[in-house]
């Protein structure tokens, strides 16, 4: 298949990404010679750090995504909300090494990056973002896969093990964000700097920027690109769109979104996730941090634990320090080890 | 047993335990504190134990695998259970890829008591250790240690960092806050005999604080009960009962050095690599009313050992007790692995860290003692 040799001769060169932009042209030739799913031709204004963006139609919705190396798939999946910051790019630093030893594919979320918008009303909940990513891997032949969440993209993975757990290998929840504390969060302090509409994507892009424990977190241009991806027309009409929806039928999607997570959560009470689940945190997110209580995180990490822990052995906990709410891309190999040193261990592998 | 036969029939194992069976009898006679024939009574899955002199204590130890060291410290208090027994499931696993040490702790297990008074104490379990590592010769070691074990490596590592490549603290308390009320753990120990300083007492706390049935299976006991009714191992509680009547100030005397240790360690003392491994159902810090006080305590000691240090990790393992290391020992030895090969192959390659860092110290770290600046030398 077309997409495949593609994706082989771009693995080749990850290791040395220099080389990547030559091969930018020729990847784009591949792939772009008429496969029915994927293509690397195709608007490459979102792509970063010399990564070049493919796209696929999944149940006609555009979607774009990084599809780096060969061997058993990792699924990464961002964080944020509909219509907002965040998208695939958030990988960026990881890909390369993980795509070393395995085929990594991180793609933007239904109406996030450079991902069209659902048809359907009801779509602009996490049951349409579940259902998206599902239609992604079965629209891809990726059959079995280790998959990533990140933040909100944590319980989009976790809700899709939960729907169907035969197609996970292992479970990675990747800073999943905690309950809230009674009393002010450190967080909220910061989020009081960004613009106050948090409708609009300015706000989205400055509450995202402020998550990064080092200015180096969002280094370059991730900025620029993440503001280009948010005013695409298509992204605009998104927004636009789920305010209608909230104006027409206020608290609808909320509902749908909290009886969504009921169902789910019994689905977890009962067992339904045997598969090995890594729980990775980060001693300094700040996400949910109380003022008071410093560690207020990791009471989201340890309600989690006890979660889907409690018929499950193959669950550990790690939280590494000076990291914010987006550790791996503050340090990328030390997580890169840890994910595949996970999967390894539980895959039998040495 | 799988860990047995393994050890039993490991082609390598053999042929260097062999000669040492002898040479570990000779050691035994020199020092005139056990009979050959006795040596190995203490061992339990086919490990065989070995005996050097350290500085006129001798002390017994595990000793297999080639590779950089990692030298295992138990936990448990003096002249009581806990010995480098604890550590026999892990031993065959990192001796493919290491060269791995576990050594009874001064007046535990079968090592010798020490002479002075005021060794009945952790900072002379510290030095024990740290004089077990240059009587070997180990130079730089992966460091490892268990409980109690956790502050005795602390302390070496603060005094010694100059020694200490790696630090792996393993369902280490630290001594921190456990919340508010009454412990899991005190409803365990109240069907224990009740004189705390017997060793009988000693024994029902330990296997109380097993995750499940198989934690300490019966060789391992008898080996603890006979290590426990040594002659000598009645002297150590002979001697530190009469002590405590003598020098109440001993218990006060290992709570400063424990603040101590953390202090200097918050100040950035320890800038190798940190591993807080820890189980997710450790009974010893639970306060009845919080399930997560021990994983809270684990939070705490990061904050201290993190404050300097980037490279400190936190991992927490699922249906483990206090003993995570002998209820999965495959899952427990390759985190342990996995942490010092990335650390090895990242030596302060980590964005922000780079170039940093601030620098190792070299030389003995002191302590202070009795809250004044006079400070104490390690010997």
């Amino acid at each position: 298949m077309t997409l495949q040799r593609s994706s082989d001769s771009v693995r080749r060169i990850v290791a040395r990404i220099p080389v990547v932009v030559v091969v930018f042209g020729v990847s784009t030739l591949l792939a772009g010679s008429g496969t029915a799913s994927g293509q690397a031709a195709g608007d490459q204004g979102g792509s970063i750090d010399a990564l070049v963006s493919k796209f696929v139609d999944v149940g006609g919705v555009q979607t774009r995504y990084y599809d780096y190396g060969a061997g058993e798939p990792i699924v990464l999946v961002h964080g944020g909300s509909m219509g907002g910051a965040s998208t695939a790019n958030n990988f960026s630093r990881n890909i390369p090494g993980l795509a070393k030893r395995f085929r990594v594919i991180a793609l933007d979320r239904i109406t996030q990056g450079m991902t069209g918008n659902p048809k359907a009303d009801e779509d602009y909940t996490n049951r349409g973002v579940v259902k998206h990513l599902h239609q992604f891997i079965l629209t891809m032949k990726l059959g079995q896969i280790h998959l990533v969440g990140h933040s909100s993209g944590g319980s989009i993975v976790t809700n899709l093990a939960a729907e169907h757990p035969e197609i996970i290998r292992t479970l990675t929840v990747v800073t999943r964000g905690a309950p809230n504390e009674d009393g002010p969060r450190k967080f909220a302090a910061i989020l009081a700097k960004c613009p106050p509409d948090t409708a609009s994507y300015e706000h989205r892009k400055c509450r995202l920027l402020a998550l990064g424990h080092t200015p180096e977190t969002f280094s370059g241009n991730y900025a620029d690109i993440d503001e280009y991806m948010g005013n695409l027309p298509k992204s605009v009409e998104g927004r636009r769109r789920m305010a209608a929806i909230n104006a027409r039928r206020p608290g609808w999607l909320a509902e749908l979104n909290s009886a969504y997570r009921d169902e789910i959560e019994e689905k977890l009470r009962a067992g339904i996730l045997q598969m090995p689940i890594l729980i990775y945190g980060a001693k300094q997110d700040t996400l949910a941090w109380s003022e008071q209580h410093p560690h207020a995180m990791m009471k989201g990490e340890l309600s989690f634990f006890d979660l889907v822990g409690a018929k499950n052995q193959k669950v550990e906990l790690v939280i590494i320090n000076e990291a914010g709410h987006f550790p791996y891309r503050e340090h990328p190999a030390q997580f890169n080890a840890d994910l595949m040193q996970f999967i390894d261990f539980w895959t039998g592998r040495k | 047993m799988v860990i047995h036969r393994r050890v039993r029939h490991g082609r390598r194992r053999v042929t260097r335990t062999a000669p040492w069976t002898i040479a570990a009898g000779l050691g035994c006679l020199l020092a005139g504190a056990c009979s050959g024939a006795d040596d190995q009574k203490g061992s339990i899955d086919g490990l065989v134990a070995r005996f050097v002199d350290v500085e006129g204590v001798q002390t017994r130890y595990y000793d297999y695998g080639q590779g950089e060291p990692i030298v295992m410290v138990h936990g448990g208090g003096m002249g009581g259970a806990s010995t480098a027994n604890n550590f026999s499931r892990n031993i065959p696993g990192l001796a493919t890829r290491f060269r791995v040490l576990a050594v009874d702790r001064l007046a535990q297990g079968m090592t010798g008591n020490p002479k002075d008074d005021e060794d009945f104490s952790t900072q002379g379990a510290v030095k024990h250790v740290y004089l077990f590592i240059q009587t070997l010769k180990l130079d730089k070691v992966h460091l490892v240690g268990h409980s109690s074990g956790g502050g005795v490596v602390l302390g070496l590592a603060v005094e010694h960092p100059e020694i200490v490549k790696t630090l792996t603290l393993t369902a280490y308390g630290a001594g921190l806050s456990t919340g508010e009320g009454p412990r899991k753990f005190e409803a365990i120990l109240a069907k224990c005999p009740p004189d705390t300083n017997s060793y009988e007492h000693r024994k029902c706390r330990l296997l109380a604080l097993a995750h499940s049935e198989t934690t300490f299976p019966p060789d391992y006991e008898a080996a603890d009960e006979y290590m426990g009714g040594l002659p000598k191992s009645e002297e150590t509680r002979k001697r530190m009962a009469a002590l405590r009547e003598a020098r109440p100030d001993l218990e006060d005397r290992n709570e400063r050095y424990r603040k101590q240790a953390l202090e200097q360690a918050r100040a950035g003392a320890l800038q190798m690599p940190i591993l807080l491994l820890a189980g997710k159902q450790d009974t010893l810090g639970w306060s009845a009313a919080d399930p997560h006080s021990m994983q809270r305590r684990q939070m705490e000691l990061f904050s201290i050992v993190g404050a300097k240090n980037q490279r400190v990790t936190l991992r927490i393992i699922n249906e483990a007790g206090h003993f995570p290391y002998r209820e999965h020992p495959e899952q427990w030895n390759a985190a342990l692995m996995h942490f010092i090969g990335f650390w090895n192959s990242h030596p302060l390659s980590v964005p922000g860290a780079e170039g940093s860092g601030p620098e190792v110290k070299t030389g003995g770290f002191m302590l202070k003692e009795d809250g004044n600046d006079a400070p104490e030398k390690l010997r």
